[in-house]
């Protein structure tokens, strides 16, 4: 009896041993999985894939909200990129630090009226190596987040890979998580930079408090406003109107609309647009959440009428003659790109100041024009974001476009009000939102 | 224990002998008071470490602002209908999923061909994270509320067909010799020994899995659709409201406790023998 009941001990305190092993070298705050803690014997864990290789900074992944810590370290920290950093590209100039605010390779070019919101509108550039390099005294980890590792964050992707942030002695530490997500973390300073769209989580958390502010745009779709070019936007079914060849709008009165995240996402502001000009809104048509990976099916079992489809999605609706395009992201206005947390820019403004150096030069150097011709840069990006580059080459090159366009914020916000996806009525002014003086800093234009 | 060299262990009657009924209830006042009490505690320090400033209201609202929020939610109509959604769901799959269990779970605990032919098959199945089916039966139930059922109900299912399962098979062989000597037939075996004596396991079974629909449901609903609490809670958290996600998160708990204690409720009916669920061992 007494050498069975030690035997059954050692049996029980082994499983519980290997209980809380497995337990401990489980997944770690990278993975999307939703684990649910239940009193059952057997935890329902469930891998929500939802992943897209999205263009827009729509964050579409679901993932529970567990807060996931970031790694807080202020000096020197591995990045987590794997690709080697050595700098091969030998274009950068040297002389630095002109006079009086002027930056070498950084012309009249290098800014553009921020009212301008022509579909013909060319982005603020310079001269590829511009701005030059300035290497902080002291290296800064910048902890930064974003929902995917796509092409739209291929200027941070690539000034990893291409050790442009090395040059500015930066390190940048890659998160793979959502904007509404990383809010929280940027209200404690645990996260320096998102990406993610102008969405209602960025003005809801200002305005509870959190002063995150929209220093980056990311881009505009190259041929964004011409509905006849497929493209990433709002893709319907021909027989939800009676004349497929003209489609009205207003017909999609009482239809239901897909969309991944929903009125509180930043394409709420092109898809409202559209409607307007219909005279409906997006309080008229009932929006229905479906993951991305399933909108195309959704659209094609008539379960919703219409989708937003992102990249790279809409190819596939693009296929198939049953359905339309009928609006598009705003061109030449960008509605997404990197936010700041507060701490960040209070206490960091060197290190903020010369990641956006990096980010400027980035796109000036290797992402200005149609990157998808160089080999180099796609093989590049195909490694960075671990997709082929026949899945790259699919959609088009992106415009990037750093400059933050006047009243973008207002008119988004104009749209959550009226959707009531804010918990607020009057718009927060601009200035509270935005803060474009690094970019201008950057390339040696006054802030405005 | 007496003092020297006697050996002789003495037990002399205590409280619970001497005073039965005041022992017992003083038991019962101490499960009540710890059972609510230290909740409310948790509670409490929650409240105070918000309003001292040691968790950021921002991100973390107090529990005072979580109850604001449910009525807020109330007012504008959003309460009740998603409430009411998330909890449709969970009994109409609950329900379909525990008597299939039940029912495939008997069959294969009685019949040993059944248990031999599809153990092995569900037990390969039953690790499946039922989530990842999600894509699957979007396609096949065509996007409607079915969708909802079918998850709940595969999951259900495989929880309520291992705890029958076991249930059945591990009722002591002297239950069933002693009915064979009695030369009864296989359905006076069923009928009489079987089911009754697994009934207490199986509503073991059906109480842990009342607790994993509700945790079912609210996943779908992060994913997919527009009502519902899971969706209250996603909608929170992607629009940054906190206060909606703890809200629906403090309303997904309560709905979770009074779905087991239903369930709990249903056992004392249906197996009054079996006594009260003795989790607080007694000294």
């Amino acid at each position: 009896m007494h050498i069975g009941r030690t035997r059954r001990h050692a049996a029980i305190g082994a499983v519980l041993i290997l209980t809380i092993a497995a337990a401990s070298c489980g997944s770690d705050d990278d993975t999307k999985s939703t684990t649910a803690p239940t009193s059952a014997p057997v935890t329902t864990t469930a891998a929500t894939a939802t992943t897209a290789a999205t263009e827009t900074s729509e964050a579409a992944a679901t993932t529970a909200g567990s807060e996931s810590t970031v790694a807080e370290t202020e000096t020197t920290s591995a990045s987590t990129e794997d690709s080697t950093d050595e700098s091969t590209d030998a274009s950068t100039d040297d002389t630095g630090g002109a006079a009086a605010g002027e930056v070498e390779g950084c012309g009249p070019e290098s800014v553009t009226p921020i009212d301008d919101i022509s579909a013909d509108r060319e982005p603020a550039r310079c001269d590829a190596g511009a701005p030059a390099p300035q290497p902080l005294a002291e290296k800064y980890t910048v902890r930064f987040s974003t929902a995917f590792k796509a092409e739209f964050v291929a200027p941070i992707l690539l000034g990893i890979s291409e050790g442009e942030f090395e040059k500015e002695n930066i390190d940048v530490d890659v998160q793979e998580l959502g904007f509404s997500d990383s809010v929280p973390l940027m209200a404690s300073g645990d996260v320096d930079i998102a990406v993610g769209g102008t969405e209602a989580a960025l003005f809801n958390a200002i305005n509870s408090g959190i002063d995150i502010k929209w220093a980056l745009a990311n881009f505009s779709p190259p041929s964004a406003g011409d509905v006849s070019i497929p493209q990433t936007g709002l893709w319907v079914r021909r027989d939800a109107f009676t004349d497929p060849d003209k489609p009205d709008l207003a017909e999609l009165k009482g239809k239901t609309l897909a969309s991944a995240v929903g009125n509180g996402s930043s394409i709420a502001y092109p898809i409202e647009a559209g409607l307007e000009e219909a005279g409906l809104t997006l309080n008229d048509v009932t929006v229905q959440q479906i993951p991305s990976t399933d909108m195309v099916q959704a659209l094609e079992n008539n379960a919703v009428q219409a989708a937003w489809l992102l990249d790279p999605y809409w190819i596939a609706a693009s296929q198939n003659p049953d359905f339309v395009l009928v609006a598009t992201q705003p061109p030449a206005e960008p509605i997404g790109g990197l936010y700041f947390g507060p701490e960040f820019l209070k206490d960091h403004r060197d290190a903020a100041l010369a990641f956006v150096r990096a980010y400027v030069r980035t796109v000036n150097t290797y992402l200005s024009g149609d990157y998808q011709t160089d080999a180099d840069i796609m093989a590049a990006l195909s490694t960075a974001t671990d997709t082929p580059v026949e899945n790259l080459d699919a959609t088009p090159a992106l415009t990037f476009d750093w400059e933050i366009r006047g009243g973008t914020t207002d008119r988004m916000q104009a749209v959550f009000i009226k959707l009531g996806s804010v918990g607020y009525t009057e718009p927060i002014p601009e200035d509270q939102v935005v803060d474009r003086s690094l970019y201008l800093e950057a390339v040696g234009q006054a802030a405005g | 224990m007496s003092a020297g060299n006697a050996a002789v262990l003495v037990r002399r009657p205590g409280h619970p002998e001497l005073q039965p009924r005041g022992y017992a209830q003083r038991l019962r006042a101490l499960r009540i008071g710890l059972g609510a009490g230290v909740p409310v505690l948790l509670v409490v320090l929650w409240q105070v470490a918000s309003n001292r400033g040691w968790i950021d209201n921002r991100v973390f609202p107090s529990p005072g602002r979580v109850v604001t929020e449910v009525r807020d939610l109330e007012e504008l109509g959003k309460l009740w209908p998603n409430l009411w959604a998330t909890t449709r769901r969970i009994l109409v799959g609950f329900a379909i999923g525990a008597f299939s269990g039940i029912v495939i779970g008997i069959l294969m605990g009685v019949f040993l061909i059944g248990r031999a032919a599809f153990e092995p098959l569900l037990n390969a199945l039953y690790t499946v994270p039922k989530l990842a089916l999600l894509p699957l039966y979007l396609i096949i139930f065509k996007f409607g509320e079915t969708v909802y059922y079918a998850l709940i109900v595969t999951t259900v299912f495989f929880f309520v067909w291992i705890s029958t399962l076991e249930a059945i098979v591990s009722v002591p062989d002297g239950y069933r010799e002693a009915v064979l000597s009695l030369r009864q037939s296989r359905w006076q075996l069923f009928r009489h020994v079987l089911f009754p004596a697994s009934l207490p396991q199986i509503f073991v079974g059906l109480r842990i899995t009342a607790g994993v629909s509700v945790l079912i449901a609210i996943a779908v609903e992060f994913s997919y659709g527009s009502t519902g609490i899971g969706y209250l809670i996603i909608q929170g958290k992607t629009l940054f409201i906190p206060p909606q996600t703890y809200a629906g998160i403090a309303i997904a708990a309560l709905l979770g406790i009074a779905f087991i204690g239903v369930v709990d409720i249903a056992r004392r009916l249906a197996v009054p023998w079996a006594g009260r669920d003795r989790s607080i061992s007694r000294g």
